[in-house]
This record gives structure tokens, sequence and C-alpha cells, in this order.
């Protein structure tokens, strides 16, 4: 039950992402692009918690996983601040 | 290092969600209101995982909460996709009419 619980956090993850960057592809809307990077790296985050719990449990990866999370939303938030209104 | 990054990271959320309740606020796009709703959820959660963190409980059981966040922001794309244009014919498209995917 917790190894589908962190697999469909990743899953999920990931389709919002394609789904979003598909949209950038589709209507070039700047922030669905910051929205679909912030998105790629918290799917990272997902995997990362999914090795870390079931895969290798025995490494810790705590120091290391909130990195792409904290990366993700610095480069939403850059996107939300600096790009012209669209 | 990592208690400051998780302080970031919801903070960071939560400051996404009201920008998203701005742009709703804006354009009356129930995308970016729902997009505002998760990832407020989002923040929460982390705030939860950090406090439950300290009470060294088991708290799997939390990321259905992340989970059901991210299957909002799938909900609210296939929502916008399947809502028809409202902009009329000889109106240039805005951002908040296109479709997201």
């Amino acid at each position: 039950m917790t190894a589908l619980i962190y697999a469909l956090c990743t899953a999920t993850a990931l389709t919002c992402a394609v789904l979003l960057l598909r949209g950038y592809r589709n209507s070039r809307v700047r922030l669905l692009l910051w929205s679909g990077l912030c998105f790629c790296a918290l799917t990272l985050d997902n995997l990362l918690l999914f090795l870390d719990k079931i895969v290798w449990p025995l490494v810790d990866f705590a120091p290391w996983r909130p990195s792409f999370a904290f990366i993700g939303l610095a480069l939403l938030l850059y996107g939300m601040i600096w790009e012209k209104k669209n | 290092m990592e208690t400051f990054l998780q302080g970031s990271i919801c903070t960071g959320f939560i400051i996404a969600g009201l920008f998203f309740l701005r742009y709703w606020k804006e354009t009356r796009d129930r995308l970016f209101l729902l997009f505002a709703l998760a990832f407020l959820v989002l923040g929460l959660n982390r705030i939860l995982l950090a406090v439950d963190a300290e009470l060294q409980e088991d708290h799997h059981g939390l990321y259905l909460i992340r989970l059901a966040a991210f299957l909002l922001i799938i909900a609210a794309i296939v929502d916008k996709n399947l809502r028809p244009s409202r902009r009329r014919d000889d109106e240039p498209a805005r951002g908040a009419d296109r479709q997201v995917s």
C-alpha cells in the first residue's frame, strides 16, 4: 500500500508535467513552461522518495530529496514573477 | 539544511498558490482556482509532514494528500481542455482561453 501511494505520487506528478509541457508546446503560454518544469522537478522528488523508502531503504536520500522540489518551485516562482502576463 | 529546504518548499507552494489565486481573480478562469487550491494543499501537506516527523510517526498516509493535489491538477487541465472556448471568433485568443494540452 505504501509503495503504491509513493508510485502513484510519482506517476501523477509525471502526468502533470507531461500535460503542462504539451500545453506549452501547443499554446506557447510561458506559465505552462514554468509549471511543467516545476512538475518535472516534483516528479524527481517523488521518484527519489519511492527509491528512498521502498527500493533502497538502507540508503538515506532524505538530505537530497527536498533539493528537487526546491529547484522546481524556484523555477515556477521565477516564471510567475518575471514573465510578462500573456 | 533539510529543515531550511522543507520550510522554503512549503512557503514556495503557498506563494505559488496565492499567485494562481490572483490569476483567477483577474481572469475568472476555473483552471487557476483549481491550481491555487492544489498548491495550497501541497503547502499544507508539507506542514503536516514536518509536524508528523517531529512526532516520529509513520506518515505515509499523508502522501495521499499530495496525491489528491496532483489529481486535482490533472482534473483542472482535463476540465480546461474539455470546456468549449468562451471567446468569439473575431476576438484574439487570450492566454486564459487557450487549451492547456
